[in-house]
Order: structure tokens, then sequence, then C-alpha cells
């Protein structure tokens, strides 16, 4: 496994950054108002459910949920949730167009990439 | 320890289904399974005697922890208090101390009734939440099939 890291981190040397990293994690904040705190949950499905025809659209591979994060502070008539969605695209080649295409729908998304091999120097 | 095994790897199996898309609002309760609850209380002291105002910050961190024991929530910490003190404006001998105290240790199905509860009280609180997906293999949605499986 060492050695095939290796070996990718090597031809990673010829290659754009974004092409080296297979896994980009990307997070999508989201807000709204609920009235109770148990229906933020459907707020956050809803949000999700605006990722999938990008997805498709662009053929980004497998999206990945991978955790929310998000507050409820309360507002006149009910509660006020911003968070965020995180998701990772595997293989990350196409997440430079999901997230254009997202961005044409008026939704933000935030991209870091990373790649699975880690190098000894770094254990 | 094998039979966990057997019986974790079936009960992910088993969630792992396709959802419509339509039925999206569905996956944060099947997938985010793992679920880290925090409450935040911001305060807000005046006084001119300067000795009192940190001690009435306590008080109310102690009141806090007794309205949640009355509703069974009875591991919840304060796990870290900050705040800063303006000295007094011209023309007055009042000081001022603002700050939160963050709670942890909130059980993720009484943390909704908790807020309801302090804001009943007259404590301002926020509630904040950080769910994860404990099965890698869940809810992926796969562009090439259109499905979260």
């Amino acid at each position: 496994m060492t050695a095939l890291c290796l070996l990718l981190l090597g031809l990673s040397q010829v290659q754009a950054a974004h092409t080296v990293a297979d896994i980009a994690n990307v997070s999508i904040p989201f807000g709204g108002e609920v009235e109770q705190p148990e229906q933020a949950h459907a707020l956050i499905g809803h949000k999700i459910k605006t990722l999938a025809a990008p997805a498709t659209a662009v053929g980004a591979g497998t999206i990945h949920l991978q955790s929310v994060a998000y507050t409820l502070t309360p507002v006149s008539g009910g509660y006020r949730v911003e968070g965020n969605v995180f998701i990772d695209i595997v293989p990350a080649v196409r997440t430079d167009d999901f997230v254009a295409v997202l961005g044409k729908k008026g939704i933000q998304a935030n991209v870091s990439y990373y790649n699975r091999c880690i190098p000894l120097a770094s254990r | 320890m094998k039979r966990f095994a057997a019986i974790t790897g079936v009960c992910l199996s088993l969630l792992s289904f396709p959802v419509a898309a339509d039925d999206t609002d569905m996956l944060p309760g099947i997938c985010l399974t793992q679920q880290i609850a925090s409450i935040h209380v911001p305060f807000n002291e005046a006084n001119s005697d300067i000795a009192v105002l940190r001690p009435a910050v306590n008080a109310e961190i102690a009141q806090i922890q007794s309205l949640s024991n009355t509703i069974g929530v009875t591991r919840m910490k304060a796990a870290g208090v900050n705040y800063s003190i303006q000295p007094p404006p011209e023309g007055s001998n009042t000081y001022q101390l603002t700050g939160q105290v963050n709670f942890d240790g909130v059980p993720f199905a009484k943390a909704p009734e908790l807020l309801r509860l302090l804001i009943a009280k007259g404590f301002p609180a926020t509630l904040s939440f950080v769910e994860y997906n404990q099965g890698p293999g869940l809810c992926r949605f796969n562009a090439s099939t259109g499905q979260w499986e």
C-alpha cells in the first residue's frame, strides 16, 4: 500500500494538483427558519436534495454525505437554523464542474481537495 | 465480538437501501447517527462591585444545570466560559461583564426540550449540533444511477 501511494505521489509531480487529489470535500452552507427544533432535519434533507441534479448533470461520481453542523437560534415564532452540510466527492475529478453548476443555481460551496495517500514523513 | 460485528453488518446492510429523490428528508435521520449537541448561553451582569460579577455567572450556571435536571438531563457539563469585563464609563460606577457559557453532554433527543425550557425561563440560549455519518458505505449519491444508496 505504501509503495502504491509513493508511486501515485511520484506520478502526481507531472499532473495538476486538482487531478491528483482523489477526494474533494465540499461544504455547502444552509439556513432557514423552523417552528420547532425537530424540523431542522427536514431543512437539511431539502438542502441535500438540491445536490442531486447538479451531481447527475456533471457525472460527479459518488457523493458521500459526511456530516452536518448547525445552530438553532430562537427568533420570533420559531428558530433560525444556520449550518453546513459536508460531503465528499469520489473521485474528485468532476468537482469543479459540480461546484460551478451549484454556483449557477445560487448555491455557495467551499471546496478542499485531499489525497488518501499519506507521505511517510507525515506519519 | 464476532456476534456484535455480524449484527452490525446486518444492520448496515438493511440500512443500505436506495432512497428515492423525493424522500431525501429522511437522509439525515438515517445516515447521521452520531450526534453531538451543545447549549450556549450568553450572559450579561452589571454591578458597581466588580467582585460580585463572576459569582453571579456561577449562580446562573448552577440555575441552568438545576433546570436541566428537572427534565432528566443530568450529565450536562459547563465545558467552558468566556467573558470580558468593561470598566465603568465616564460618569458611572457600574462594571459590565458579558460572555457566554458552553454546555456539553446534552443528550441529542432532549436538546430541543432543554432549549425550549431555557428560553421559557428567560435564558437566551442557542443550540448547536454536529451529526456524523458513522457508516462510510451509507448515504452515497450515485450520479450515474441518480439514486441515494
